[in-house]
């Protein structure tokens, strides 16, 4: 606190009483001063009056006389009595002349030793010739001064009243001077002026203590207890009421106080449970959002006997409806479908687990893609009391023919891709499930050639928003894919999943985005291997590529190595082919030979201890077995097949 | 692949680099014959390489043999090291770590 209210009406009452009592001094000393003078006027008036009757009874003239002792010394004896009287200092009758030069006739003092001085010095005869003062001028020509003048000469310090002495006959005679001491005269005026000031500043200042003490209690104490308890103020903590005690404003703000202290507690306790609750709601949300997201994986990838499939999803912020599903049927048929689920959030969510799991289930149980969709939607329209719908493409691949089976429920045209073309599939627009129980989505086909594939995707992609307010659009879509060319599924999404980031770069992600990429690779991808040892080089590449980035891509080449190697060096083949294929993180290397009947399982293992022999052989085989997750050998139509399976992580 | 050789005070260096598969081998193979089996200590520094087949580590065997045991490997890779320790390599020969 700069400026306590207490100190500022201190400072305020003090400058103020100040001032009052230096204003009553003022008027105190103005009023003791007049009563003085005036006091002093009467006595100098009165003495000139008596002076007169005393010069006129014995005469002036026989003062005056130098020879006459008698009325000199009678002169003097009244006058004194007259002096002491009246409490003068002196008393004095002279004469001026034409020269302005003060002539004594008689001098008394009242004190005894003063008088026997102006006996001699002031006395008749006795000159002066210091200047007449205006008072005496005044008196010379008759007049009565209203005022005195100040005297300091060698008898001390007096204040003079000046009277003209008149004769019996009328005429001007002598100038009558009465003195008043100045010391006696500034005691009397001291005398009124504390008389007069003391009681008033005493009062004054027994005033200001009792106001001061009245405030201290009524106003300045209790809003310290206020200002203190609301420094205080701790909302996790009760406190006791304040007690001011008093009727008053501050009574007022108390009370304020303490309501508002009482709501803030209230609204934290509010805050605090909203926010519990909050908490564990997020924590709700973001269990369903992981166990959504671990039924769809943001990447697959699956490449077999056949096809080659990639799928990839990118949920938006919000808990999306986007799903794709890629699995091999028991009949060996392969079913890639996407779909999109109308709504977001957690609705969303429960309905894309429900049909996701109902879709995998009829198609694996039904013979043909729109009899599982039509079966789909029969249940959903019975168990869906939201009204929610999904849109959704699934194709089933035969992977020895390339012949496809699809049926459309009111999905996105997916592209087909050709070698170096590409063009949407012109479907039957088919109806979304879960709306109407009488779908009638039908079966459609089409026959992929070896390398040709289809690309299934979301409305995130085409309606995918660019900084200008754009959408992504079917041309683009369709222009990214003419030249995709003769290329792997993996490839595939990764370009569209690229254009698209390009396209959206700096936006906000608003929908799910989700790709499929589904190739017909051919019936046998097998490809021929001479037998020599540069011939290895090819199925290295072929490896490393499938194990782009995983640290078991060299461990994988060693083993796929070694097993080369013993078939150019022993089998005695004249013809041998290979081939890679990739499920997941399972990679699978098979090897085939024409060469001699050999199990290269069935050999014993060297022993550690054989170190010094190790330069004959027999690591290779070790390192086959170590290195591989599942290794096997099989003699089928006269040749040796040898089938090496790895974790690509 | 690639192989220099450097003899320096008796110590025979070789620097492998690249990939030692089985063709490569052969190379590895000519250079560990060219050694004199009397050569006081022989290096093997495997900084460069970054992958060996069976054959690449027979070729050790054949150099430990050859220079009677005065074999030290050094500056072996993660990857390498793996592989020298599935073939049981490790606990016969001198690696400098």
């Amino acid at each position: 606190m700069k400026r306590s209210i207490g100190k500022q009406i201190v400072l305020l009452f003090s400058i103020t009483l100040i001032l009052t009592i230096l204003a009553s001094a003022a008027l105190g000393f103005s009023s003791a001063y007049s009563a003085e003078l005036e006091q002093n006027r009467t006595v100098g008036r009165s003495a000139a009056y008596i002076t007169s009757d005393i010069l006129n009874t014995i005469g002036l003239d026989l003062i005056m006389d130098p020879q006459n002792d008698l009325a000199y010394d009678m002169a003097r004896m009244q006058l004194r009595t007259v002096c002491q009287s009246l409490s003068l200092t002196y008393l004095y009758v002279y004469t001026v002349d034409a020269d302005e030069v003060r002539h004594y006739v008689v001098t008394v003092a009242s004190d005894d030793v003063l008088d026997e001085t102006v006996r001699e010095g002031l006395g008749l005869g006795a000159v002066s010739r210091e200047p007449l003062h205006e008072q005496e001028r005044v008196a010379l020509a008759g007049g009565e001064s209203d005022s005195r003048f100040l005297l300091n000469n060698r008898f001390g310090r007096t204040s003079v009243w000046t009277t003209p002495y008149f004769s019996p006959s009328g005429k001007l005679a002598a100038l009558i001077g009465a003195d008043v001491s100045v010391e006696v005269s500034n005691d009397a005026i001291m005398k009124q002026f504390l008389v007069r000031v003391l009681p008033v500043s005493a009062f004054l200042i027994a005033a200001f203590l009792f106001l001061y003490f009245l405030l201290h209690r009524r106003l300045i104490r209790p809003l310290h207890t206020v200002a203190a308890r609301m420094e205080q103020f701790d909302p996790s903590t009760e406190n006791e009421p304040l007690s001011i005690r008093s009727q008053d404003e501050i009574q007022q703000i108390a009370d304020a106080f303490e309501k508002m202290s009482g709501d803030i507690r209230r609204y934290i306790r509010n805050i605090e449970t909203i926010t519990a609750q909050r908490q564990y709601e997020r924590a709700q949300l973001d269990v369903a959002r992981r166990i959504q997201y671990g039924m769809v994986p943001a990447s697959f990838h699956d490449c077999r006997d056949g096809v080659d499939v990639s799928g990839l999803m990118r949920p938006a912020k919000e808990v999306g409806g986007d799903f794709y599903d890629c699995f091999l049927r028991p009949d060996g048929q392969y079913c890639a479908l996407i779909a999109d689920v109308s709504g977001k959030g957690v609705a969303g969510a429960l309905f894309m687990a429900l049909t996701k799991n109902l879709v995998r289930e009829r198609i694996m149980h039904c013979e043909d893609p729109a009899e599982a969709l039509n079966s789909v939607n029969d249940d959903l329209c019975a168990q869906n009391p939201e009204g929610m719908f999904v849109t959704l493409f699934a194709m089933l691949i035969d992977p020895q023919t390339g012949a496809v089976r699809c049926a459309n429920a009111g999905h996105n045209p997916p592209v087909l891709l050709k070698r170096g073309a590409a063009a949407y599939m012109k479907p039957k627009p088919g109806i979304a499930l879960g709306l109407f129980p009488d779908a009638d989505i039908e079966t459609e086909t089409l026959t992929l050639a070896p390398g040709e594939g289809v690309l299934l995707y979301t409305d995130g992609v085409t309606e995918a928003v660019s900084t200008e307010k754009t959408f992504y659009g079917t041309e683009r879509l369709l222009k990214l894919t003419e030249t995709l060319g003769r290329t792997d599924s993996r490839a595939a999404v990764t370009a569209v999943e690229e254009s698209v980031d390009a396209f959206f770069a700096g936006c906000e992600q608003f929908d799910d985005i989700t790709v499929v990429a589904a190739y017909y690779t051919g019936a046998d991808e097998r490809t021929a291997l001479a037998l020599t040892l540069d011939a290895f080089e090819p199925v290295k590449q072929k490896i490393l590529s499938e194990c782009e980035g995983s640290a078991n891509a060299k461990k994988i080449v060693l083993a796929c190595e070694e097993a080369f190697v013993n078939i150019v060096r022993y089998a005695n083949a004249t013809e041998a082919d290979y081939r890679v294929m990739r499920e997941g993180e399972l990679l699978t290397v098979e090897l085939r030979d024409n060469g001699t009947r050999f199990d290269p399982f069935s050999e014993t293992l060297k022993d550690d201890d054989e170190f010094l022999s190790m330069d004959e052989g027999g690591l290779g085989i070790r390192f086959i077995r170590d290195l591989t997750a599942n290794a096997g050998w099989s003699y089928v139509d006269g040749r040796n097949v040898l089938t090496l399976v790895f974790r690509i992580r | 692949m690639t192989i220099e050789k450097i003899e320096e005070n008796g110590v025979v260096t070789l620097k492998l680099a690249g990939w030692l598969d089985t063709q490569a081998a052969a190379l590895f193979e000519e250079q560990i014959e060219a050694l004199d089996p009397g050569t006081p200590s022989l290096v093997l520094d495997l900084a460069a390489l970054e992958y060996t087949s069976s054959a690449g580590l027979r070729q050790i065997v054949a150099a430990h043999k050859k220079v009677d045991g005065r074999l030290t490997l050094k500056n072996v890779q993660p990857e390498i090291m793996d592989v020298l320790e599935m073939a049981g390599f490790l606990k016969r020969l001198h690696v400098e770590s």
